[in-house]
C-alpha cells in the first residue's frame, strides 16, 4: 500500500467535513485462525501461498499456512463478517479471483465494491468498457424493476485472473440525526485499483444488491466478503478507523453507566448485566475486548469494588485477559482472597510477562500463596523457575514442598530432572519425587531424547527405591529401550515384589514386534505352570502369530489352566491349522473342551470353516462336534458345502446343514419350498427331520405351511410336523386376510425409524409428528385369493402440502401427493390408483415418504385395500 | 504419611500361597479360588474403599457389596451424613462394625491394604483423588466426565499409565449389549461409508439466584469446594448443593458434559475414533442470562475429523435425535440410546456378525468387568484414555462456545493450534494448597 497516497486521500475527503481524529489500524487476517471474523465461516480457511489451479483455472488451489484466507475448494459457502464494525474508513484489501470468478467486498455489509474476473483473455488486457459489475465497480441497487444505481470503474485496472490484485478504500459512512433519520449518504470518497484510481466521490443512496441488511443503514457495520458466488482469496487486509468508533463498541459492550453496579456485585444477587457482558464478549473483536479489558481492570484495582466483583473480573480475564492485565493481576497474587483468581487468569496467560511476574512473586510469598505461585509455575511448563522451585522441594511446610516436587515434573525438561535429582527432599516425598523424575524423563522421551530419560528410568529401577516408583521406572525403561528391553521384561517376570511381576505382563503387551513374540514365546517352557498361562494370554493379546506355534504345542501342557489359556489364545491367534487339535480337545468334553468349542465358534478364517467342514469326511469321531461347531459359527459361507456332504450321505454334514436352514436359506418361495424338501431327503434320520420341520416353523409364509402339511400323514413325524404346522398358521393369522376389503389401521402399523409417531384420541389416532422422511410404516397381509385391488389412504395435513410418498404392496408402487385438508383433525380419503397381486402369499404394504416439504409430512390414519370386481 | 509397602498382589494371594518366592500367578482365576456356593475367601476378595458416597457413590457402593469378590473396607466423604450412611450399609451388609470413614481421602488411600477405590466426586474432584490412588498403587473405578478439563484429564492418563492401573471408567453403556451391538454393525461395514454422525444430550436450564447462607454442620466446604475456586456456600437447587453442581461452571460443565462420556463415546466407537479426536470443533451454546447456573443450556456444535467426516453434537431440541448416536452411511442409518436400538433399512438389525468380523471388546457388567481385569491385569471396555477422548471432545465443543471460534485441535499432540486464548482453557489453575 501506497501511505502517501493514503494519508493525502485522506486528507480530501470531500463528501462531508474532515475529521482529524485518532486512528488505528486493525490487521484482520494476520492471525492462524480467523479469530478477527463472526461465526459460522463455513469452508472458508486459513491458506499460504494461493495459486490459480493450471488444470482448472476456475478454481484455487493452496498451501497450509497464514496471511490468506480462501473460501473452500469450490467457493460456494457463506458471507464472512468482520468482528469490528466500522464507520468512515480506510482499507487495503488484496484479492484473488481464478478464471470467471465472482466475490465482493461490502463495506458496513451493506456497499460493495465488486470482485470479479474483467479480464479480456483474447484480447490480454482488462476488458474494455467496465460496468458496475466489473472488477473495481460500485455494485448497482436492487429494486422493484430491477438494477439501478451502479457505478463502473473509471478505468478497468484489473489484472488477468489468478494474480494478487489490491483496493485501497476511503470510505465515509452514511449520517443520521438524534432520531436515527439519515442526514448524508454513505460515500465512497476513493477507490483505487492496482494502484489506479476508479472512483471518486461516489454517494451511494443505500445498501447495494445482495448486501447483509438491504433495507437498513447504520453508523457501523462490520466489513463482508463475499464467499457464494465462486473461489477467492484475500489477504493483508487492513482497516483503519477512528479511536473512537472502537470506545463507541466497547461502550456497547461494556457502558460507564453498568460500572458501579458491577463493582457492587455480591453472590446471590442477579448477575444479568455481567452475563450479557459475557455474552458480547464472546463475539466481540480483539480491538474492542482490549478496551473492555482495560475498563475491568479498573474495577479490580478500585478500593471500593467487592471481592465479588473483583473474582468476577478475574474469570472474565482468564478468557479474554491480554499482556495488558499482568501487572494488576500480578498485584494481587499476596491478596489472600484474590490470589487464585488471580492466578486464573495468569496460569495459562500466553504473554511471558504472566511468567515473570509469577516468579517475581514467588520471592515474597510465604505459606499457601506461596504454594499457590508455584503450582502455576509448574502448570506453565517455565523451565525458568527451576531452580527457585528446587529450592522449595525440602520446605518445611508439607504441601509446598509437594507442590515444589510436582511442579519440576509438570515443567519436564531435563534441568527439571537433574534439579529432582539434586534437591533434598524429605523421607516421606521421595516417592513423589520419583514420581516427578519419571515426569521428565516421560518428556524428554517424547522430546526425542531416548538415551537421557533411559538413564533417568534405569536409574529409579533400583531397590532403594519405591517399588511403585520402580514399577513405573520399568514402564519407561520398556518404553524407551523397546526391543532392547525384552531381557528385562522378562527377567521382571522372577522379581520378588509381586506388583512388578504384575506389571511385567503389562509390558510385554506394550512393547510391539515379530522378534519380541518369539523371544516372550521362547521363554514359555521355562516357566511355572500358572506364570505360562498369563504369558499365554499375552501373547494373544498380541495379536501376533509368530507365537502361534508356542501356543499350539501349549495344548498339551500337563497344566489344565495352561491348556485353557491356550485354547482361549488361539480364538485371536489361531489359523485353520489350529482346527484339528482344537476339535480334538472339544470332543473330549469338559471344561477343556467347552473352551475349545467357544474358540472354534469365533475363530475368524474361511479357511476356519473349510477345514472344519472337511474333518466332517476325514474325522468321523469328532464329527458331531464339528457339526455343532458349524452351526454355531453362524458361517453362511460353510452352507453350501455341508449341503454338499449331506448330499454324499455324510449324516452329520445333513444335521448341521438341516439346523441353518432357519436363518441361511435364501430365495422365492419355490425355491425354499425346493430347498426344504431336498433337506428331508438328505436327512439321515427321522431325528433329523424334525429338525428340518423345526426349521421350517421359523419361516411364516404360505410355501411353509404347506411343506410341512405333507408330513402331518407321516405317524413318525406327525408330533413335529403339527407343532410346525401350528407355529406358521399361529404366525399367519396374525396377519390381516384380505378377501374383499381391509382397512390397516394406523394403532396396528409397525412403525419404522425414528421421525414419526402413533398419536392417539379421537382426533388423531394416526401415524404423525412425521418429521423425516427416512420414517416408514408397514403391515403384513395375507392374500389367500389373487386379484386386482384400490388402494386408498386417510390423510390430514394443514399447512404445507405437497410432499410425496409410496404406497408399496409386494413389489408394486403407487405414487401420491399429500393433500391440504387445512386441519390436522380432518381426514379425508384419496384414492392412489390400482394394484394387482398374482399369487397368494404374504404380503408387505408400505407407506414410505418420498419428499418432506415444511416441517411435517401427514398424519396419516389409514390404508384401505379394496377388491376390485 | 505412607506406609511402608506392604500392599499384597491379589493375583498372589489367589494361589493361596502367601510368600512363595518365585510363585507367579495366573492371568485367569482358576476355578479352585471359589469356594463352595461361589463363596470368596476373604483373602482373595479385592479390598475396596470408597471416595465420594453421595448418591451416585451409594449407587455404586450397593453394587460392590452385593458382588462376593470384593469387599469394602472404607469410605469418604466430605458431608458426615454420608460418610455414617455409607458405614451403616457396609456394616449392614458384612454384619460387622469395621468400615472405617475418613474425610481426607489420602489417608484412605495410605492405609496400605486397599486393592482398588471407587470414585463418584463432583468433577472438580476427578483428577486429584485418581492420580494419588494410581501412584499408591490402587485401581480405580471413577465416573464420566473423566475430567473438568483436557490437562487434567491427560495428567490422570498419564498416571494411570505409568503405574500400569487398570482403570474403569463409569460409561455403562459401554457394557450394555445394545450399544455394542450398534457399534459392531457400524464398524463392520452394514451402513457403508459413514457420512456423517449426529448425537443428542439433555438440554439444560437455568434457576434463579441463591443467598449465601451458613455453612451447616455437616459439610466441610473447604473439602467440598476442593482446588475449585472460593465461593460462600448456598444451596445449588433443591436443599444442598450436592448433584446440583453440575449446572455451574466451577463444577462442572452441565448435560453437555454429563452425557458426552456416554453418547459421544458411543458414537466415537462406532466410528473407530474412540483413542483420538476431531481436528475442528466449531459451534455456539446459549448460556443462562442470570441467575446461579452458568452452564451451556443449548448447544450446538459441529466436529470434523481428519478423513473429513463431521460429528453434530446439540442438545436435543436442537436437532431430531433426541437422545444418543446416529450414524448416517450410504446404505442407511443406526440410532441407539438407552431405549431403543433402531436402523433404516430395518432389515440391518436381522444382520448377523461373522467371525471374520471385527468384534469389539465384550463385557455385559461393568462393575464386574472391572474387578476381572484387576485380577487380570486386562485393560477394561471404558480404560482412562477412552474416557478422556470421549469427555475432550465435549469439552473442545465448550472451548468453542466460550470463545466464539472456531477451534482447531490436534488430537496427537492435544494441542489447541494458533489460538492461545483458546489454548488457556485447556486448564484450570487449582487452588492453593492443591496442585494437579
Amino acid at each position: 500500500m501506497n501511505r502517501m497516497l493514503f494519508a493525502t486521500m485522506s486528507a480530501a475527503l470531500a463528501c462531508g467535513a474532515a475529521r482529524a481524529a485518532e486512528t488505528r489500524t486493525v490487521e484482520l487476517l494476520d492471525a492462524p485462525v480467523m479469530s478477527a471474523w463472526q461465526l459460522p465461516t463455513g469452508k472458508w480457511e486459513v491458506a499460504g501461498e494461493v495459486a490459480q489451479r493450471p488444470d482448472k483455472p476456475g478454481l484455487l488451489a493452496w498451501k497450509a499456512g497464514r496471511g490468506a484466507i480462501v473460501n473452500g475448494d469450490d467457493g460456494r459457502t457463506c458471507n464472512i463478517h468482520s468482528k469490528i464494525e466500522h464507520g468512515d474508513c480506510e482499507a487495503h484489501i488484496e484479492f484473488m479471483v481464478p478464471q470467471g470468478s465472482n466475490s465482493g467486498v461490502y463495506f458496513q455489509a451493506r456497499y460493495e465494491i465488486q470482485v470479479f474476473d474483467s479480464w479480456d483473455a483474447a484480447a490480454n488486457a482488462p476488458k474494455a468498457d467496465p460496468k458496475h459489475s466489473d472488477c473495481g465497480g460500485i455494485y448497482e441497487r436492487w429494486g422493484a424493476n430491477g438494477g439501478y444505481e451502479g457505478h463502473g470503474p473509471r478505468v478497468n485496472a484489473c489484472k488477468a485472473p489468478g494474480q494478487w490484485q489490491t483496493f485501497d478504500v476511503v470510505f465515509r459512512a452514511p449520517r443520521f440525526d438524534a432520531s436515527g433519520r439519515k442526514t448524508a449518504n454513505a460515500c465512497f470518497v476513493k477507490v483505487v485499483h492496482n494502484g489506479v484510481l476508479v472512483h471518486e466521490n461516489v454517494e451511494v443512496t443505500g445498501p447495494t444488491r445482495a448486501a447483509t441488511w438491504e433495507n437498513d443503514e447504520k453508523p457501523l457495520g462490520p466489513l463482508m466478503l463475499q464467499g457464494d458466488h465462486g473461489p477467492v482469496a484475500y489477504r493483508n487486509i487492513r482497516i483503519t478507523l477512528p479511536v473512537s468508533d472502537i470506545a463507541a463498541a466497547a461502550d456497547a459492550v461494556l457502558p460507564e453507566s453498568a460500572l458501579p453496579a458491577l463493582m457492587k456485585f455480591e453472590f446471590g444477587r442477579e448477575r444479568k448485566q455481567e452475563a450479557a457482558l459475557e455474552l458480547a464478549l464472546r463475539s466481540a473483536a480483539a480491538e474492542v475486548v482490549a478496551v473492555v479489558e482495560a475498563r475491568l481492570l479498573a474495577v479490580l484495582a478500585a478500593k471500593d469494588a467487592t471481592f465479588a466483583a473483583k473474582q468476577w473480573v478475574c474469570r472474565l480475564l482468564r478468557a479474554i485477559g491480554t499482556e495488558q492485565a499482568v501487572p494488576v493481576l500480578a498485584g494481587l497474587l499476596a491478596d489472600k482472597e484474590l490470589a487464585h483468581f488471580a492466578r486464573l487468569a495468569l496460569q495459562h496467560c500466553p504473554s511471558p510477562k504472566a511468567g515473570e511476574a509469577l516468579r517475581a512473586a514467588l520471592g515474597a510469598l510465604e505459606g499457601d500463596l506461596k504454594t499457590g505461585v508455584v503450582s502455576s509455575l509448574g502448570e506453565r511448563g517455565d523451565a525458568k523457575a527451576v531452580a527457585q522451585i528446587a529450592a522449595l522441594a525440602d520446605s518445611k511446610d508439607e504441601m509446598l514442598a509437594q507442590a515444589a516436587i510436582r511442579a519440576l515434573g509438570r515443567i519436564g525438561t531435563a534441568e527439571a530432572a537433574a534439579a529432582l535429582a539434586d534437591a533434598p527432599v524429605a523421607r516421606e516425598h521421595r516417592a513423589l519425587a520419583g514420581d516427578s523424575a519419571l515426569l521428565c524423563a516421560d518428556g524428554m522421551l517424547a522430546r526425542g531424547d531416548a538415551a537421557g530419560a533411559a538413564a533417568i528410568y534405569r536409574a529409579y529401577t533400583e531397590r532403594r527405591h519405591d517399588p511403585m516408583v520402580r514399577l513405573a521406572a520399568f514402564r519407561g525403561l520398556v518404553l524407551a529401550e523397546k526391543e532392547k528391553a525384552v531381557p528385562l521384561v522378562l527377567d521382571l517376570l522372577d522379581d520378588r515384589d509381586a506388583k512388578i511381576r504384575e506389571a511385567a505382563y503389562l509390558f510385554m503387551g506394550q512393547m510391539p514386534g515379530v522378534e519380541t513374540t518369539k523371544a516372550f514365546a521362547a521363554k514359555l517352557p521355562a516357566l511355572p505352570p500358572a506364570s505360562r498361562a498369563a504369558l499365554i494370554a499375552v501373547l494373544a493379546g498380541r495379536g501376533d502369530q509368530a507365537a502361534l506355534p508356542a501356543v499350539l504345542a501349549a495344548l498339551d501342557d500337563a497344566d489344565q489352566d495352561v491348556r485353557v489359556a491356550a485354547i482361549t489364545a488361539l480364538a485371536t491367534l489361531g489359523d485353520a491349522s489350529a482346527v484339528p487339535p482344537l476339535l480334538a480337545a472339544a470332543a473330549r468334553g469338559g471344561a477343556t473342551g467347552e473352551a475349545a468349542a467357544r474358540t472354534l465358534a469365533r475363530l475368524p478364517g474361511d479357511d476356519v470353516s473349510r477345514a472344519l467342514v472337511r474333518t466332517l469326511q476325514d474325522k468321523p469321531d469328532t464329527a458331531a462336534t464339528a457339526a455343532d461347531i458349524l452351526v454355531k459359527r453362524r458361517d453362511k459361507a460353510a452352507f453350501p458345502a455341508l449341503k454338499e456332504l449331506a448330499k454324499q450321505k455324510n449324516a452329520h454334514a445333513a444335521r448341521a446343514y438341516g439346523r441353518m436352514l432357519d436363518w441361511a436359506a435364501d430365495g422365492s418361495p419355490e425355491t425354499l419350498a425346493a430347498m426344504f424338501e431336498e433337506a428331508m431327503t438328505l436327512a439321515p434320520d427321522v431325528a433329523a427331520q424334525r429338525l428340518v420341520l423345526g426349521a421350517a416353523a421359523k419361516r411364516a409364509a404360505l410355501w411353509s405351511l404347506e411343506f410341512v402339511e405333507k408330513y402331518r400323514a407321516d405317524a413318525k413325524l406327525k408330533a413335529a410336523a403339527d407343532a410346525a404346522h401350528a407355529k406358521i398358521s399361529a404366525a399367519l393369522d396374525k396377519m390381516p386376510l384380505l378377501e374383499n376389503e381391509t382397512v390397516l389401521k394406523a394403532a396396528e402399523a409397525e412403525i419404522h425409524g425414528g421421525g414419526a409417531v402413533y398419536e392417539d384420541g379421537a382426533n388423531r389416532d394416526c401415524i404423525g409428528v412425521w418429521t423425516s422422511a427416512q420414517a416408514w410404516v408397514s403391515w403384513d397381509v395375507m392374500i389367500k385369493t389373487p386379484g386386482t385391488f384400490e388402494v386408498k389412504i386417510a390423510q390430514s395435513m394443514a399447512g404445507i402440502p405437497g410432499g410425496t410418498y409410496n404406497v408399496i404392496v409386494g413389489d408394486q408402487a403407487l405414487k401420491g401427493t399429500v393433500k391440504d385438508t387445512h386441519d390436522w383433525a380432518r381426514f379425508e380419503a384419496i384414492a392412489l390408483g390400482r394394484v394387482t397381486i398374482a399369487k397368494p402369499g404374504a404380503y408387505t404394504v408400505a407407506f414410505k415418504p418420498i419428499k418432506l416439504v415444511g416441517t411435517y409430512l401427514i398424519n396419516l390414519r389409514s390404508v384401505t385395500l379394496t377388491r376390485v370386481r | 504419611m505412607r506406609q511402608p509397602f506392604t500392599r499384597r498382589s491379589f493375583l498372589k494371594r489367589t494361589l493361596g500361597a502367601a510368600g512363595a518366592a518365585a510363585a507367579a500367578f495366573p492371568a485367569i482365576v482358576p476355578s479352585q479360588a471359589l469356594g463352595a456356593g461361589g463363596a470368596v475367601a476373604p483373602s482373595n476378595r479385592i479390598v475396596m474403599g470408597g471416595i465420594g458416597v453421595g448418591s451416585m457413590g451409594m449407587g455404586d457402593l450397593g453394587d460392590f457389596l452385593g458382588r462376593r469378590e470384593c469387599q469394602v473396607v472404607a469410605v469418604c466423604d466430605v458431608d458426615r451424613r454420608h460418610r455414617e450412611n455409607a458405614k451403616r450399609a457396609v456394616d449392614n451388609r458384612y454384619q460387622n462394625d469395621a468400615c472405617k470413614t475418613y474425610l481426607d481421602f489420602r489417608e484412605l488411600i495410605d492405609r496400605g491394604d486397599l486393592d482398588a477405590v471407587f470414585t463418584a466426586l463432583p468433577d472438580q474432584w476427578h483428577a486429584l483423588p485418581a492420580i494419588y490412588a494410581a501412584r499408591a498403587g490402587l485401581d480405580i473405578h471413577g465416573q464420566k466426565p473423566f475430567a473438568r478439563t483436557i490437562r487434567e484429564g491427560r495428567a490422570m492418563c498419564d498416571a494411570v499409565h505409568r503405574y500400569g492401573r487398570v482403570w474403569q471408567t463409569g460409561s455403562q453403556q459401554r457394557s450394555d449389549r445394545r450399544f455394542r451391538r450398534a457399534v459392531e454393525l457400524v464398524r463392520n461395514g452394514r451402513l457403508g461409508k459413514i457420512l456423517k454422525v449426529e448425537v443428542g444430550l439433555p438440554t439444560g436450564g437455568a434457576h434463579g439466584v441463591e443467598p449465601p447462607r451458613p455453612v451447616p454442620e455437616y459439610l466441610d466446604w473447604n473439602w467440598w469446594l476442593g482446588p475449585a475456586p472460593y465461593r460462600p456456600f448456598c444451596n445449588f437447587g433443591g436443599n444442598s448443593p450436592h448433584w446440583d453442581w453440575r449446572w455451574i461452571m466451577d463444577f462442572s460443565g452441565g448435560q453437555l458434559t454429563d452425557w458426552a462420556g456416554h453418547h459421544i463415546d458411543i458414537a466415537q466407537w462406532g466410528l473407530g475414533f474412540e483413542r483420538t479426536g476431531p481436528v475442528a470443533v466449531e459451534g455456539q451454546g446459549e448460556f443462562p442470562a442470570d441467575g446461579l447456573y452458568d452452564v451451556p443450556m443449548r448447544y450446538k456444535f459441529v466436529c470434523t475429523y481428519a478423513n473429513g467426516l463431521q460429528m453434530t453434537v446439540a442438545n436435543d431440541s436442537g436437532q431430531g435425535i433426541a437422545h444418543g448416536a446416529k450414524w448416517y452411511g450410504e446404505r442407511g442409518w443406526i440410532l441407539v440410546n438407552r431405549g431403543t436400538l433402531q436402523a433404516e433399512p430395518k432389515e440391518i438389525l436381522d444382520e448377523e456378525i461373522g467371525p471374520n468380523e471385527i468384534q469389539v471388546y465384550q463385557s455385559d457388567d461393568h462393575k464386574g468387568n472391572f474387578l476381572e481385569c484387576v485380577r487380570t491385569r486386562r485393560e477394561t471396555v471404558a480404560p482412562a484414555e477412552i474416557g478422556h477422548r470421549s469427555i475432550s471432545v465435549g469439552l473442545l465443543g465448550e472451548i468453542a462456545m466460550l470463545t466464539g471460534r472456531k477451534i482447531r485441535w490436534n488430537p496427537d499432540t492435544e494441542e489447541i493450534i494458533g489460538d492461545p486464548g483458546a489454548s488457556a482453557l485447556l486448564g484450570k489453575a487449582y487452588r492453593e494448597p492443591w496442585t494437579l
